[in-house]
C-alpha cells in the first residue's frame, strides 16, 4: 500500500511536471452575469 | 491562476491511475523540472531572454532519452506543437482575438495573458497550432491546442499502457517463489568433473533460477526440456533419479539439495 502511494505521488509529481513544461491551454477567469446592484437615482 | 488548477487535476488523475497500475518509469526527469520552470516563470509574469529556448532542449532531450516509453511519442509530438508555435510568437502561445470574442472575451492584439503562456494575435500563420478549441462547460472555459490534446493523450497511454519491467518481475518472482525456498539454504555444487553431465546441467540452471527450481519441483521432466533458452537432454536413468528426487523433496530447497548430492556422487 506504501508502494502504491509513493508511486501515485510520483507520478502526479511528473505529469504535473510535463503539463507544466509542454502544455499550454488558457484558462480564462468565468465571465461574470450582468450585476445584480440596485443603483438607486 | 487557474491554469495551475489545471496543472493539479492532470496530476490528481495520474496519480489516481497510478494508484491504480504501475507505468514504466521514465528516466532523467530532472530535465522536464528543467523544462517546466521557465513556463512556470512565464505563466507568473517572469520573462527572461533565452530561457525558452533553456525549456525546448530540456523536453527535447527529456522526450529522446524516453522515447521507448509508451505515450512519450505522443508527449513528444504534441510539446513540439506547442512549442513551435509558441518559438513564432517569441516563447507565448498565440490565441486568436476573435476566438476569444466568440466566447465573450474581449482582449487587444498584443497582449499577453496574465496567469497564462497566451499572447492575444489577430491571427496566426500557425494558427492551427494554437489554442482556439474551447472547451466549455458550466463550471470552466478551457481554451486548448491540438499540442495539448496529444499530450494528455500520451500521458494517458504512458500511464494505462506502458509496462513496468522490473515490477513484472517481482511479481513473477512471488509468484513462483514459496516461502520455504526463500528461507532455506540453498546447498552449493561441488565442483569438479560429475559423472552425471545432464543432471549437472539442471543444476546449475535451477540454481541460477529460482522460478526454474520450483518448476522442477512441480514436473521435472517437463521443466527440463521446456527450458527457453538451454536444452537439457536426459536419458532413462536421469529421468528415473528426477522421479526419486521429487518423490521425496517436499521444498525447492530439499529438491535442489538431492539434486546436488546425486550430481556430486555423495
Amino acid at each position: 500500500m506504501r508502494s502504491k502511494i509513493l508511486r501515485a505521488l510520483a507520478a502526479a509529481l511528473l505529469v504535473g511536471t510535463i503539463a507544466a513544461a509542454a502544455m499550454a491551454p488558457l484558462a480564462p477567469p468565468p465571465i461574470r452575469g450582468p450585476s445584480t446592484t440596485i443603483v438607486n437615482r | 491562476m487557474n491554469l495551475f488548477v489545471v496543472y493539479l487535476v492532470c496530476a490528481l488523475v495520474g496519480a489516481v491511475i497510478a494508484l491504480w497500475r504501475a507505468p514504466a518509469w521514465p528516466r532523467y526527469n530532472l530535465l522536464l523540472a528543467i523544462a517546466a520552470t521557465p513556463q512556470v516563470g512565464h505563466v507568473l509574469g517572469i520573462h527572461i531572454r533565452g530561457m525558452f529556448a533553456v525549456s525546448v532542449m530540456a523536453m527535447l532531450l527529456w522526450c529522446c532519452c524516453n522515447y521507448r516509453i509508451a505515450g512519450v511519442p505522443l508527449v513528444a509530438g504534441g510539446a513540439a506543437l506547442n512549442m513551435l508555435a509558441m518559438a513564432w510568437h517569441g516563447g507565448a502561445m498565440p490565441v486568436r482575438a476573435d476566438i476569444l470574442a466568440g466566447l465573450g472575451y474581449h482582449f487587444e492584439t498584443g497582449m499577453l495573458l496574465e496567469g497564462s503562456k497566451d499572447i492575444v494575435v489577430h491571427g496566426s500563420p500557425l494558427w492551427l497550432l494554437s489554442d482556439w478549441l474551447p472547451v466549455t462547460t458550466d463550471l470552466f472555459t478551457l481554451i486548448v491546442s491540438p499540442g495539448d490534446l496529444l499530450i494528455v493523450g500520451g500521458v494517458l497511454v504512458w500511464l494505462l499502457f506502458s509496462r513496468t519491467p522490473e515490477s513484472e518481475r517481482k511479481h513473477l518472482m512471488l509468484a513462483f517463489s514459496t516461502p520455504a525456498a526463500s528461507t532455506e539454504k540453498r546447498p552449493r555444487l561441488v565442483q569438479g568433473q560429475s559423472a552425471r553431465p545432464a543432471l549437472t546441467r539442471l543444476a546449475l540452471l535451477a540454481a541460477a533460477d529460482p522460478a526454474l527450481a520450483e518448476r522442477l519441483l512441480r514436473d521435472p521432466f517437463d521443466a527440463a526440456d521446456a527450458h527457453p533458452h538451454y536444452h537439457v537432454t536426459l536419458d532413462a536413468h536421469d529421468r528415473a533419479t528426477l522421479a526419486a528426487i521429487r518423490a521425496r523433496a517436499r521444498t525447492v530447497g530439499e529438491f535442489l539439495g538431492e539434486l546436488a548430492a546425486e550430481v556430486d556422487g555423495t
